[in-house]
């Protein structure tokens, strides 16, 4: 990870030129931290039956205009031994032709609608395992598919509400084969259509669709299609209901040193509702699952019920989760996360 | 075959240009707000084609930035923006839309600002707004300085039609002040009655109308209300004889309830903000919350 980090400053300083060209020397700063108390009994973990108390990750965010057509962002993610760039890029907002917009850098790409996103703003604590590629191993990457690459997108109006935006990246494609450095570009593109249902629920559907090679001396890919579904529901000015879910299947082609081929096809779902009122509270429930990355016969399945209170909007809240967690290979276990999230700096627009 | 794919290519290219409008004539206008937009229709009558962002349910400090309201930017002439820190979603929204010749007309320009904080701004004064209360739409005479903010930026757009957008503005005004006084006669007697408010959103149609905001249901703003500062409210609803309660549709029952339980006094549920973007719409909505408040003992 150091070594991703290292050839990072390229991106660095050239944001750092950016800002110093257009005069910006005062950023906005937003810090977020998190403390979170966590008791499982899963005897995977590090602590089957006992209870621990956790300093989670804490992010540091600067971004910035760079001119009238350009912006600039870093996420410094801090461990409590590292320091690592989660996130670096710029991106052009106006002046290009046709609607397009650039990016480039190393940022969290946009597979699906859960991956692009910080873990702290989801309305639940952890990641889904099925979209951990850590865990279920269906998306590229180690705790998330993040690579340095440019991007090309637009957004076309088609009428009355409904819009599609289209996203094209060109990867590194280092996620593809975290373990070795090369040169093996891979590709994301994306497709969301974007309406409005009633007058009274934004929706998206959307499709995504990567290929990278993941072991560059045999030249092997690897190709992870996904499709996403995000509906918001105002049940009343005070109630809403957020009903999201994806599914991602998975189809990666290995070369033992032999030279005998073979594939291997994975798929995986999660989907989950919150009920958010009063702007305050929410609740609500996640279930996902998976076929096992050991074992494609065999399914692993999870349901985890999620509380949270914000004081004020996302600067102070308390989150409370329960998992069951069932691997097909394994005994059931259970996990109970409390989360203390807290996060300074200036208020950002909410995006859908 | 390949006739055939050009022939629904060709339907599909011709439905997506005239579904986005590409033939219409009329200045394009996105409001952030439905009072903005209504304004916007008034001054610019049949030359404009004016839509929002909020709905009047809606709580301005929170809109979702969703791809739809960046699309419907993406085709607009002018963005009526409100300013002071209110529509900070307004800006992604702009962004998102990378419409390069759009117009983004602030709203607030020109507004007597209330409420400006002084010394440090930070989250221990709750959500406050740190250009000041940006809930100004509501005194309608702020109604005025937006018309004419909008009368420029139609007469630098438009001027071929720069007389009748100036004749619609000097009618609006006329209209709004008329209305002013009316609504001002009607709420006499119940001038300078001290009220409590949920939120920090009528500051301004308080000071419009003699009202006395001697507390909120918000200890803070954007903090919901503890059993303490409930506790307290009660005793100054008692002592300071509150009139009425003003709350938003999108804050909580339970409190204003619980209010309403302990000491009789009356609640009003009124959205600050009007329901569409006709031309008739700001000044209707005013008319609605003074035939409300009307009906408080004392009021005409």
């Amino acid at each position: 990870m150091a070594r991703n980090t290292w050839r990072l400053l390229p991106f660095v300083f050239l944001i750092y030129a950016f800002c110093a060209y257009g005069g910006v020397t005062n950023p906005d700063i937003s810090a977020i931290g998190q403390v979170i108390g966590k008791y499982t009994d899963d005897t995977a973990s590090a602590f089957p039956k006992k209870p621990t108390l956790e300093l989670g990750e804490a992010e540091i965010m600067l971004d910035a205009a760079l001119n009238p057509y350009l912006t600039g962002a870093f996420v410094l993610s801090l461990g409590t031994k590292s320091i690592e760039i989660e996130e670096a890029y710029a991106s052009v907002i106006r002046g290009l032709p046709l609607n397009l917009g650039l990016k480039a850098g190393k940022y969290r790409l946009g597979f699906g609608r859960l991956n692009p996103m910080h873990p702290h703003a989801y309305p639940f604590i952890s990641t889904p395992r099925v979209m951990d590629p850590g865990i279920a191993k269906l998306l590229p990457g180690d705790e998330s598919f993040n690579d340095v690459a440019v991007q090309a997108s637009t957004l076309i109006p088609v009428a009355g509400s409904y819009a599609i935006s289209i996203f094209a990246d060109l990867l590194q494609g280092d996620s593809f084969h975290p373990d070795t450095v090369t040169a093996n570009f891979g590709g994301l593109a994306r497709l969301v259509n974007s309406f409005v249902v009633a007058d009274v629920a934004p929706s998206e559907i959307g499709f995504s669709l990567t290929q990278g090679t993941n072991d560059p001396r045999q030249g092997t890919k690897t190709l992870v299609a996904g499709a996403d579904v995000k509906t918001k529901l105002m049940l009343s000015p005070v109630v809403n209901a957020i009903v999201q879910g994806e599914l991602i299947y998975k189809n990666a082609g290995h070369k033992d040193s032999l030279g005998v081929f073979t594939t291997e096809n994975r798929m995986g779902f999660y989907a989950f509702t919150d009920f958010r009122f009063q702007a305050h509270y929410n609740a609500g429930v996640l279930y996902e699952q998976y076929q096992s990355p050991f074992n494609a016969a065999q399914t692993d399945r999870g349901i985890k019920p999620f509380v949270g209170f914000a004081v004020l909007e996302e600067s102070t809240i308390v989150r409370l989760a329960y998992e069951y967690f069932m691997p097909e290979a394994a005994t059931a276990s259970n996990t109970v996360e409390l989360q203390f999230l807290y996060s300074m700096g200036p208020h950002k627009a909410h995006l859908f | 075959m390949r006739v055939q794919l050009r022939t629904v290519c060709g339907g599909i290219l011709a439905f997506v240009l005239l579904a986005s409008g590409a033939a219409s004539a009329a200045i394009r206008i996105v409001a952030a707000l439905p009072d903005l937009g209504s304004i916007a229709s008034y001054i610019g009558g049949d030359k404009v084609e004016v839509s929002a962002i909020a709905k009047a349910s809606s709580n301005p400090h929170s809109i979702e930035v969703f791809p739809s309201y960046m699309a419907k930017v993406s085709r607009a002439a002018i963005y009526l923006k409100a300013g002071l820190g209110l529509d900070q979603w307004s800006d992604a929204i702009i962004d998102g839309s990378r419409n390069n010749k759009i117009v983004v007309v602030d709203c607030s320009n020109g507004v007597s600002v209330l409420e400006k904080p002084t010394g440090k701004v930070d989250a221990s004064l709750g959500d406050v707004h740190p250009f000041g209360n940006p809930h100004y739409w509501l005194n309608p005479e702020n109604g005025i300085v937006i018309a004419q903010n909008i009368l420029s930026e139609l007469q630098k757009i438009d001027p071929a039609n720069s007389a009748v957008y100036a004749a619609h503005f000097e009618q609006f005004k006329k209209e709004c002040l008329d209305k002013t006084t009316a609504w001002k006669e009607r709420l006499k007697s119940l001038a300078g009655a001290k009220i409590i408010t949920y939120h920090s959103s009528w500051a301004y149609f308080a000071d419009a109308f003699g009202f006395q905001i001697v507390a909120k249901v918000e200890p803070f703003p954007g903090i919901p209300p503890t059993g303490n500062h409930l506790a307290e409210l009660v005793g100054v609803i008692k002592k300071e004889n509150v009139a009425f309660i003003l709350q938003e549709p999108y804050f909580s029952d339970d409190a204003p309830r619980f209010l309403n339980r302990q000491t009789g006094v009356k609640v009003f549920k009124c959205a600050p903000s009007c329901a569409d973007v006709s031309p008739s719409s700001y000044l209707a909505h005013f008319d609605g919350i003074i035939s409300q408040l009307t009906t408080v003992p004392g009021g005409k």
